[in-house]
């Protein structure tokens, strides 16, 4: 009895014991969550700002903008606190965001490429134009790239502009070019044809006239040529609706010249395979004597060439050609915001201040990356390297800037074309095959739409 | 046999025989369901990490999947995979890697004799041949990259020795590239194949070569008439091993050395999965071809057992 007693009672005690702890985690709980709803921890991928030095590898993250800039965020905002990751480029970080929000724990803020790079993961993204004042469409360009087809006002806003690239031209080293015999100073011949025999006189000094890299042979020269020959914007809008092939006329006759850098050995071998620091170290010692790259590469090429760097535009492909004098770049990079995260507020918040009028300006003087995209800020006061102004003035003539046409085209597209271009620049397929093959995937997208 | 419950009791008692029959059928029920419950953990961890993902992989080939939404459209994905070309290159591309395995397996045997018996520099091999099966297969791929890149080791080696006609983009034509796969494939499977084979020959008594050698057998006489056969088990293992691995471990060494170009010409077809599944976001299309390349190594494993095993019966 007095055991069965004591049984009884020591259940009590443990059920009261149990009660006590529920109680007071019941309460307790709240009180953590109240105490943690203070503070916001924010996380951010960015695929689009330097964040280390080729030249100078002791410098650390810390020392390059971006990271400056979310520092002087979380003084700002006490309880926020930004966890900044700084993935491989594209293509693996698309992948690496894809899979991610396939699992909804993927980042708030994506710091990406624009247009179909971002419209392509748009399932994952947050609309933004609930977010977008009339003041921020109005003193920061590049909206038709972070919107739907293109069109600001019309289709819905996926991005906020976080920079242009400026216009990807050649970066020239004067003191080879001097040697061929070749004023560094003046413009190139002003169409593919002419700018061939320029080509032949560099190989002639015995120098390589080129070096282009696994990707810049189809972004800066090809998509260039062919943007050219169908004007534009709404031509390419064409190749991609079927409205026009790649394997007309036109476009083929830019593919089979385009093809002619590699096959007369005008370009340092092994371009599709070649990795674009690579072909910058080639460039910097003196294996080649241009490149083609936009205003991102300004800073590490004068480190390298100091005065020996020059820049000069690519020519037009012909003389028929309506948008002449230009090159492809524009605003090809993006803040966006995940469509599941639960700090939307806070990440707009991070992308609003990234985007300041104070955070530009700081940007532009530590002359670093691509070009600010603001019309705020005065820039001639603030860049301390030439070319840079001289970028940011091309840039500021959207009559002389095809935006990146591998940004309009759909991603599969455009993987297509450079996967197919590999054996086109290396001979293993003809120009004529490499457009049917171009037309074949569109049309095989187009079935799928 | 009579067990402890049939002793002594007769039969012409069956309601008491029955009584008895009651307690063995228990300790049976419950030895069967302490076994199935032993099971259980096993089961539900293959169904969970296999069965279910297989099953909605299955599911999804038929469908339309970008991650997130789904709609049903038939045999469209096998249709489609079929009609653009892709399965025939992917499957020449994964023939390719198979077709190699002899050539790792040759090289293999050769090494292990030549350690086996001793010959000069052998011991050197010894603490050595095994380092490249312990490297990552990206620091193997990117190390091979590196070699093989227009400016890398081998194009300079090539001009410093005078050879420069010799130099070339190694990764940038399909025949040059796959030679550096494979070549990256037998560096790295050749320490492996090393370790089995050499680990089986240890127990291999050496009267029999002793004799062989005494009866006037030739170096490759023996290797062929004696080493071979002797290693038959080891022989089979190595190469259902590599088989597998031709079909659905190839991936990471593509994707570090050639990324599957030029032209997709080195992509095989886990890799092609990859690319469509995590790069295009069409899964319902990766699914189907993830359901093929399925069926195609349970097929030729199934084959490779079967005509191993008639081997063994003969």
């Amino acid at each position: 009895m007095t055991t069965k007693a004591h049984s009884i009672q020591s259940r009590r005690r443990v059920l009261r014991a149990g009660a006590g702890a529920a109680a007071g985690l019941a309460l307790g709980l709240p009180r953590i969550r109240r105490a943690g709803a203070a503070d916001v921890e924010l996380t951010m991928w960015q695929m689009i700002f330097p964040v280390t030095d080729p030249n100078d590898k002791s410098k650390k993250p810390e020392d390059f903008w971006i990271h400056q800039a979310i520092k002087r965020f979380e003084e700002a905002n006490p309880g926020t606190s930004v966890k900044l990751e700084d993935p491989p480029g594209a293509p693996e970080t698309f992948t690496k965001y894809r899979t991610a929000s396939i699992a909804k724990n993927g980042p708030d803020i994506f710091a990406t490429w624009s247009g179909h790079y971002m419209l392509d993961m748009k399932q994952y993204l947050e609309p933004l134009d609930p977010y977008v004042t009339t003041e921020d469409r109005a003193r920061i360009f590049g909206w038709e790239a972070a919107t739907e087809g293109f069109k600001p006002g019309e289709g819905t806003t996926y991005g906020i502009p976080a920079g242009t690239d400026g216009v990807v031209c050649f970066f020239t080293n004067k003191e080879l070019l001097q040697k061929a015999g070749v004023d560094p100073e003046a413009p190139l011949p002003p169409t593919f044809d002419e700018f061939t025999a320029l080509l032949d006189q560099i190989k002639a000094s015995g120098t390589t006239p080129l070096v282009l890299s696994n990707q810049s042979f189809v972004y800066h020269t090809l998509n260039y040529w062919t943007a050219q020959v169908v004007n534009g914007a709404p031509g390419l809008q064409e190749l991609i609706d079927g409205k026009r092939n790649f394997s007309d006329p036109t476009t083929l006759e830019v593919a089979r010249k385009w093809a002619t850098l590699s096959n007369k050995d005008w370009t340092i071998p092994g371009t599709p395979t070649m990795e674009e620091s690579q072909a910058a170290q080639l460039l910097f010692a003196g294996k080649a004597a241009m490149i083609t790259s936009g205003a991102w590469f300004i800073r590490d090429a004068r480190v390298a060439l100091g005065d020996k760097l020059g820049m000069v535009k690519i020519p037009d492909f012909n003389a028929d050609v309506t948008i002449k004098d230009a090159g492809v770049g524009g605003p090809g990079t993006v803040y966006v915001v995940s469509n599941y995260s639960e700090k939307k507020d806070a990440a707009i918040a991070l992308i609003k201040h990234l985007v300041s009028k104070e955070e530009q300006e700081k940007r532009a003087t530590a002359n670093e990356g691509a070009l600010i995209n603001v019309n705020d800020v005065d820039y001639t006061t603030l860049y301390n390297e030439p070319l840079r102004l001289q970028q940011q003035q091309w840039v500021s003539d959207p009559a002389h800037v095809i935006f990146w046409p591998d940004n309009v085209y759909p991603f599969e597209l455009i993987t297509e074309i450079i996967q197919r271009a590999q054996t086109a620049w290396t001979g293993d397929s003809s120009p004529e095959e490499f457009m049917k093959q171009l037309d074949q995937k569109r049309d095989e997208l187009l079935g799928k739409s | 046999m009579k067990n402890a419950f049939d002793a002594g009791v007769t039969v012409a008692r069956p309601a008491r025989a029955g009584l008895l029959r009651l307690p063995a059928l228990r300790i049976e029920a419950r030895t069967n369901l302490i076994a199935y419950l032993s099971l259980l953990p096993a089961f539900a961890l293959v169904a969970a990490l296999m069965w279910y993902p297989l099953g909605v992989a299955l599911y999804h080939s038929f469908t339309e999947w970008d991650g997130l939404n789904s709609s049903w459209v038939g045999l469209q994905n096998y249709r489609q995979i079929v009609k653009t070309g892709d399965l025939r290159l992917l499957l020449r591309n994964n023939l390719i890697f198979l077709l190699s395995i002899p050539g790792i397996l040759a090289i293999s045997l050769v090494v292990t004799v030549l350690l086996y018996e001793g010959v000069a520099g052998s011991r050197f091999f010894r603490s050595v041949y095994y380092l490249p099966t312990i490297l990552s297969t990206v620091v193997v791929g990117f190390l091979m990259k590196s070699l093989f890149w227009s400016q890398g080791l081998v194009n300079s080696l090539f001009d410093t020795l005078g050879l420069g006609s010799g130099t070339r983009d190694w990764l940038g034509t399909a025949n040059t590239a796959f030679m550096v796969l494979i070549l990256a494939f037998y560096w790295q499977t050749l320490g492996q194949g090393v370790l089995i084979f050499l680990s089986t020959l240890a127990n291999i008594s050496t009267d029999i070569l002793d004799a062989a050698r005494l009866d006037g057998a030739g170096w490759s006489q023996r290797l062929v008439q004696i080493i071979v056969p002797l290693l038959r088990p080891a022989i089979l293992y190595f190469s259902i091993v590599n088989v597998v691995w031709v079909f659905v471990g190839v991936f990471t060494l593509v994707y570090a050395v050639t990324g599957g170009g030029p032209a997709y010409q080195t992509t095989p077809m886990d890799f092609m999965i990859y690319l469509r599944a995590f790069q295009s976001d069409d899964l319902g299309y990766a699914s189907a071809l993830s359901v093929i390349l399925l069926v195609i190594a349970t097929g030729v494993a199934w084959a490779q057992l079967r005509i191993f095993d008639r081997m063994e019966t003969e």
